[in-house]
């Protein structure tokens, strides 16, 4: 059974956290929206430029810009 | 946890507000709640405002309009004038002060434990009029995002949209990337005649084309670019087979040269179909209100529907002779037949533009082409065909540069422009295709000479085909291979970002179900006389992305969505309800709750009941109103006189609100006395009475003679209440006795004949002699706890409906 995630408190957070520990996501793809995000925001374009590093090498699952 | 969290506020320098402004919440020595009485612009929301910015550091209802943090400061405002200071109850968190810095505009300064006040109020405590009104009109989705405000979770639909946005984008790139590779794989389809393209069928048929000139199987891309390397000396090695080569490559770059079939039909619809949007009546940048038109026929054929009538232009406020359903039918008609040429002019002017493919390439391969073929072909006219491609190329530049005009901005000089460049095209057109069918005749006799010989056209052919193939493969490889990893990349984002719309989804619908039980409690008491209508029930759309919609049930049936069934002042009530729920539940450690002017929206019967809603339900938070209705808050103070009291009385440019300490409608009454001003007293005595006998009559089931003009009502008023009472009670209760003694206090009986047109003063001992004796009376029948008139109970006392003890009953 999957891991509630509370209704109060910083969902965002907490669905990254739990979908981490999980591990049925794709690991690599939750860290890099955990990277390119700041709090509850979203860096779109660096997420962007990231997801579309990850799929030409797949090695650099960092996507390090 | 403090049961009242706010000691003071102050707000300085800040949207209305110059001076620093002081709101004390403290009475005694205890921090209380507090109702702030202001007309229409007296400066009051720009309290609400600078709450909002100290606790999220932004203002989202001004952000909506779009206006940002540098609106925040008094427009006199110096730099470090510009902050909102509390005091906290709590000693942990003490005093918070917000600065802004006109430097970082989106970053201000803290002083105290800010971040320990935000976890500990992590949802919404205030919510203004407007956010309860834009409930009423949005579409699913934005009822959802309204939804989300009022319960707290806009962050996260925020995040939703953003990762659903960076899935578009890299949907976008996917289907760009799977259409090159489709390109590819026709392209070497047709150029090695395969039914699939893989590495196998590939390297097999090029395998084939190599045999029939002795040159070994190859395995790989290397291997294949030094066996074309092989072919491609075999072809120079043979003096006629290189000439072939090259003539068939100049025939390729000659049929290149030939302009697109249709492109003079599509330049002259273009035209035509640009002539004609200039000459609408309306311009087509008017197409930008296609939207606004929408919405507004979609608000006025709802309040249609719901019986209610339009009078004014719900954008500009002024009154619009007619029907005003009917002109913005039409309106929006108008403009969506303009809509409809525009986008016929677009898509015409996409198709245009992609005939319009340079020529410069094809030049270049003739000129290089026409080096090597010089002995051969010296006396044909390729320089002329180049020189006169050159020409053409300009007239091409001038129709792509008019063609890259959006049809908005399409002007006269431009359709002309487009008219001249078509001219120019059709007069050179003639000479060039002479020149084509010259060159084409020419170098077509000279290959079929060369091509009497089938070995040396075979070697030819094929060693076209591979370099073509070595090409087309080597870039088939690198994007096919780019497919794959972003498909892969794709999935898994889909997955994640499906996943969290579900989560999100679930989530919400978790929220709903914890607040569901309170909002049901709190619309049904809003709601309370509206009879046949209560269960709200919040529902979400698990197949749509962002959508809800609200059940209600009326007269035991469920009505689904309510939206088309309840009025706007049920819809404010749901609103309000939804958002009381969700603070108490999500702020359980921080209870403080601002309600700016949100009973605007309530019939002026139902807005006594937010006072029984607060009191009922809301005893243990500290409130923070603020109102423009002064017998709504006279009202309130009647039956909170532990509130804090302020009234604003005007806003001065050059300060901001002029506040006075509020004092209820008796303790005026008193002042005017004691000033010796009894015939003012008695003309406020009046319309209070009148008010607080209706409200008595009211709950103590008294029958009372209707009176249609509306003219001396005290009398009959308090007659009534006597009679009542002397049969409920007995002529021995002690009401009874203080309410004959007023009933026959001389001076109540001259505000009774006066208060509305007085003509013969009234004295200061008499308007002592009514408030007194009106005090005794209003000891006996309000509940000295819970401070609201009793109500009758039905049978033989009459018992507080908030704390249900009987209080009165017969002596």
């Amino acid at each position: 059974m999957r891991s509630e995630i509370k209704p109060d408190g910083d969902f965002v957070k907490q669905w990254i956290a739990i979908r981490t520990v999980e591990a049925e996501l794709d690991r690599s793809i939750l860290s890099l929206i955990d990277k390119h995000r700041k709090g509850a925001k979203l860096d779109e374009a660096g997420l962007l430029r990231s997801l579309i590093r990850l799929s030409q090498d797949p090695e650099d699952a960092n996507g390090s810009d | 946890m403090q049961m009242a969290p706010i000691k003071q506020l102050v707000v300085g320098g800040f949207r209305g507000v110059l001076s620093p402004l002081t709101l004390p919440f403290v009475k005694g020595k205890t921090p209380r709640s507090l109702v702030i009485y202001g007309r229409n612009g007296t400066g009051k929301s720009s309290i609400t405002d600078a709450w909002e910015w100290f606790h999220t550091e932004k203002i989202v209802h001004l952000a909506r309009e779009g206006a940002g943090p540098s609106s925040y400061p008094h427009v006199s405002a110096q730099a470090g004038e510009t902050y909102v200071e509390v005091q906290f109850a709590n000693d942990d968190l003490g005093k918070i002060r917000l600065d802004f810095d006109p430097k970082r505009i989106t970053m201000p300064a803290a002083s105290g434990n800010i971040a320990n006040f935000r976890a500990i109020a992590p949802h919404p405590c205030h919510i203004r009029f407007e956010d309860l009104t834009r409930f009423v009109y949005l579409t699913k989705a934005d009822k959802y995002d309204a939804l989300a405000q009022l319960m707290g979770f806009t962050t996260q639909v925020d995040f939703q949209k953003a990762l659903k946005r960076v899935l578009r984008s890299l949907s976008d790139r996917l289907e760009t990337l799977e259409r090159d590779v489709d390109q590819l794989e026709s392209d070497l389809s047709a150029c090695l005649s395969l039914t699939a393209v893989d590495d196998k069928s590939v390297l097999k048929s090029l395998n084939q084309l190599l045999a029939r000139h002795s040159i070994g199987p190859v395995a790989s891309t290397e291997e294949l670019r030094s066996a074309s390397k092989t072919l491609t000396t075999l072809v120079e090695k043979d003096p006629g087979s290189q000439e072939l080569s090259d003539l068939r490559a100049l025939r390729k770059a000659i049929e290149g040269t030939q302009l697109p079939d249709g492109l003079g039909r599509n330049l002259l619809s273009y035209i035509k179909l640009a002539e004609a949007l200039k000459q609408e009546e309306r311009d087509a940048v008017d197409l930008l209100l296609v939207n606004l038109y929408e919405q507004g026929l979609d608000v006025l054929t709802h309040r249609r529907e719901q019986g209610l009538e339009t009078k004014n232009c719900p954008l500009c406020g002024k009154p619009f002779e007619g029907d005003l359903l009917d002109h913005i039918s039409a309106e929006l008609s108008s403009l969506q037949e303009l809509k409809q040429s525009r986008d016929a002019l677009e898509k015409k002017r996409r198709q245009t533009q992609k005939l319009l493919m340079p020529l410069s390439a094809f030049s270049k391969s003739l000129q290089d082409l026409w080096q090597e073929i010089e002995p051969v072909a010296k006396q044909w006219p390729i320089a002329s065909l180049i020189a006169h491609l050159d020409e053409v190329e300009k007239t091409l530049d001038q129709l792509r540069d008019a063609l890259q005009v959006e049809p908005e901005n399409i002007t006269t000089e431009v359709v002309k422009l487009m008219q001249s460049g078509r001219q120019s095209l059709l007069l050179q057109v003639g000479k060039l295709e002479t020149l084509q069918k010259e060159l084409l005749h020419q170098t077509t006799e000279r290959v079929q000479i060369l091509e009497q010989d089938t070995s040396r056209a075979q070697l030819v052919t094929d060693h076209t085909k591979v370099l073509s193939a070595l090409e087309l493969w080597g870039r088939w490889t690198v994007v096919h291979t780019q497919l794959i990893g972003l498909q892969k990349v794709h999935r898994g984002f889909q997955i994640a970002v499906d996943d969290y719309i579900h989560s999100s989804t679930d989530n919400v619908q978790k929220r709903f179900d914890t607040v569901s039980s309170d909002v049901q409690t709190y619309f049904e008491i809003l709601e309370e006389r509206t009879e046949g209508l209560g269960q709200p029930v919040l529902k979400l759309l698990p197949d749509q992305d962002r959508a809800v919609v609200l059940q209600v049930e009326f007269r035991g049936e469920p009505v689904y969505p309510a939206y088309r069934y309840l009025s706007e002042s049920q819809l404010n009530s749901f609103g309000l309800a939804v958002f009381l729920a969700s603070a108490k539940h999500f702020n359980p450690d921080f209870r403080f709750l601002i309600l700016d002017d949100v009973i605007n929206s309530f019939d002026v019967y139902k807005r006594p009941q937010v006072i029984t809603l607060l009191k009922q339900e809301f005893s243990d938070h500290q409130v923070l109103l603020l109102t423009h209705d002064s017998v709504w808050c006279d009202q309130l103070s009647e039956k909170c006189p532990s509130w804090v009291q302020y009234r604003f009385i005007r806003l001065e440019p050059g300060s901001g609100p002029v506040v006075m300490e509020g004092v209820s409608p008796l303790e005026e009454i008193e002042r005017l006395i004691n000033e010796d001003k009894p015939v003012s007293a008695g003309r406020d005595m009046g319309p209070f009475l009148e008010r607080q006998l209706q409200q008595l009559c009211e709950s103590f089931g008294v029958m009372v003679k209707y009176n249609q003009r509306n003219e001396y009502t005290l009398d009959p008023l308090l007659d009534r209440f006597c009679v009542r009472v002397r049969r409920k009670l007995g002529t021995n209760h002690k009401l009874y006795k203080a309410v004959k003694a007023l009933q026959e206090e001389s001076g109540f009986r001259n505000i009774c004949a006066h208060w509305k047109d007085p003509e013969s003063p009234i004295t200061m001992q008499e308007m002592l002699a009514v408030v007194e004796k009106w005090k005794a009376i209003d000891e006996l029948v309000r509940c000295k706890r819970c401070h609201v008139f009793l109500q009758y109970d039905g049978r033989s006392g009459f018992v507080c409906s908030s704390c249900n003890i009987t209080r009165l009953q017969k002596a």
